[in-house]
């Protein structure tokens, strides 16, 4: 299986450790174009400083220590220009994020800073289309003017969703979006992950196995600041190894 | 109720309300001690800069029925002047460096540095006005005055109010300069706090979109952060106002002559209060003294008001609502 699939992103030894604590003990991890890769683990395992390492919101951090290599299309992270980067490999938060304006100008935003002199009727029409990509325009019934934080949780996130989608990005990492929605949002984002993975590569993290088993192609379990355990999505859950049925009988 | 517990709540209630009588009574007193201006003056209080006490040791004459050193007349449009212009200046050089310094501590210093910074931004609010004024005369007022102003009225004398004569250093460029030290701290640490408020997932938010971190500080602190960061200059402005010494010290301590250009010397209110109540005591018929309690009253209004303000849109914080473009 893995053979076939094309890798986008390849960790080599990622090692990141603070003073006090090692987070990343030195993971190796291949990421496939357009699947859904996964990586499941629980609370304080490294699961969010290793998305933050991937698009560099680790740098922002100086008390963190990165070593070992992240390739990006073959290209080592570190030569790439953060806020390049950043725009190629998109990051949706646990916790809603939209700023304190309408929707048109939360979307607009990414847009805006990249400094490109785009008309108005061009940019409508890449904010209506990640809207639309984001699942999200119809239930605005058009109205784009309305603020951003006033909007459901659900709609929040799919707003910061179709933020990140605006910048046409090659990789879509998740930080648990679903985890703090209620039922029925958390159905729409399911939806709207597998998706996104036609046109996307998207990097899930989560402690949810329910959402792992109904979207992932590719699961990794991380326990410590290491992988224990990697596999297709059928594979993952009937293995034998003792962490993944550990941590499958105590997150079910 | 105990009767511990009912002695105990109206001392709470006493210390509770001590401030808003003292204020109230302080603005009464003054007010009270600014009437006979009104009535010897009137509105021309507001439309002359001359201020002179008159003749004191001449017989006392009545105008509009008040009695008065003779050839005394009463003016403040020199110091109000002087005190918006000098807070102006303070605040237009004071912002850019507390914004420039909020930058740098939130996004470029690893965090023991910037505690550090912090703390020693905050010391400065502590350093006596005396200290500064002395510093700006002994220090800042030659460098003005041999290179600074020569070079200004040499290369810039194109901008209004750059040409002219230059005196002495001493004037509206040095109270500037001096007033906007003494606020840095105020209207830095009030922006420092407002960013420390912003979540984190906003500023991730942010840097995971591609902005830069000029960027980043950009948008916090002029949109995300807005109210806080016009509230702390507010109350950088209300305390520029009312500073005394250090002005005094460094700023000429003028009357009867207007500015011609930024290198002449001024006055403020403050200054002026301080400056003529000396010889204001020795005027028998109290008229010089309550022409210095009309200043006060007026400086106590301004500054008053802007603190208000100020201290009103920085408590709001952020604005969380839905701004439009």
């Amino acid at each position: 299986m893995e053979e076939k699939v094309e890798k986008i992103i390849e960790i080599e030894r990622l090692k990141v450790e603070t003073k006090n604590k090692v987070i990343l003990d030195g993971v190796d991890l291949k990421i496939f174009k357009n699947s859904v890769n996964t990586i499941v683990g629980p609370s304080g395992s490294g699961k969010s400083t290793l998305l933050r390492s991937l698009n560099r919101l680790l740098d922002m951090d100086p008390s963190m220590d990165v070593s070992g290599d992240v390739l990006f299309e073959k290209r080592n992270i570190m030569d790439i220009d953060p806020v390049e980067l950043r725009r190629e490999i998109g990051l949706v938060f646990q916790k809603p994020n939209p700023f304190p304006m309408s929707v048109y100008d939360n979307v607009a935003f990414g847009l805006r800073i990249q400094g490109k002199k785009l008309k108005k009727d061009e940019m409508d029409k890449m904010i209506n289309q990640a809207l639309e990509d984001a699942d999200l325009i119809e239930e605005l019934g058009g109205n784009l003017k309305q603020g951003g934080t006033s909007l459901s949780g659900g709609q929040q996130q799919r707003l910061c969703i179709a933020r990140a989608l605006v910048l046409r990005p090659k990789v879509l990492m998740f930080d648990e979006p679903t985890s703090a929605l209620d039922p029925i949002a958390k159905g729409k984002i399911v939806d709207l992950i597998r998706a996104l993975k036609q046109k996307y590569t998207v990097i899930l993290v989560t402690h949810d196995m329910n959402l792992t088993r109904k979207v992932s192609d590719y699961t990794n379990l991380i326990y410590e600041g290491k992988f224990v355990a990697k596999g297709t999505g059928s594979e993952f859950f009937e293995s034998e190894i003792e962490e993944v049925k550990d941590f499958l009988s105590e997150a079910d | 109720m105990k009767t511990t517990n009912r002695i105990f709540n109206f001392f709470t209630f006493l210390m509770a309300i001590v401030p808003a009588v003292a204020l109230i009574s302080i603005f009464v007193f003054v007010f009270q001690e600014s009437l006979p201006l009104w009535k010897f003056s009137g509105l021309s209080f507001f439309t002359t800069y001359l201020w002179n006490p008159g003749f004191q040791y001449q017989q006392p004459i009545y105008v509009h029925g008040i009695l008065a050193p003779p050839g005394a007349q009463f003016g403040l449009d020199l110091f109000l002047l002087g005190t918006l212009s000098t807070s102006a200046l303070a605040i237009l050089i004071a912002f850019p460096i507390s914004f420039l310094i909020t930058l740098n501590v939130e996004l470029y210093l690893p965090a023991r540095i910037k505690k550090f910074m912090v703390s020693m931004i905050e010391l400065f609010a502590g350093i006596p006005s005396v200290v500064y004024g002395l510093w700006g005369i002994i220090v800042l007022e030659p460098i003005l005055f041999r290179n600074v102003e020569p070079w200004m009225a040499e290369h810039l004398s194109f901008i209004p109010g750059l040409k002219g004569e230059i005196y002495s250093g001493a004037g509206l460029i040095a109270s500037g300069i001096i007033l906007s030290f003494m606020i840095i701290p105020i209207v830095t640490s009030v922006i420092v706090n407002s960013f420390d408020s912003v979540p984190k997932e906003v500023k991730e938010g942010l840097f995971s979109l591609g902005a830069t971190k000029w960027e980043v500080g950009k948008y916090l602190t002029t949109r995300y952060s807005r109210a806080s960061t016009v509230g702390g200059t507010l109350l950088g402005l209300g305390r520029a106002l009312g500073e005394t010494m250090a002005v005094l010290m460094v700023s000429g301590a003028v009357t009867n002559i207007l500015p011609s250009s930024f290198y002449s010397a001024t006055n403020t209110m403050a200054a002026a209060i301080a400056s003529l109540l000396d010889s204001a005591l020795t005027d028998s018929t109290r008229m010089d003294l309550a022409a210095l309690a009309a200043l006060g009253v007026v400086l106590m209004a301004i500054s008053l008001t802007v603190s208000l303000i100020g201290r009103k849109i920085a408590g709001r914080g952020s604005l969380r609502g839905y701004e439009s473009d």
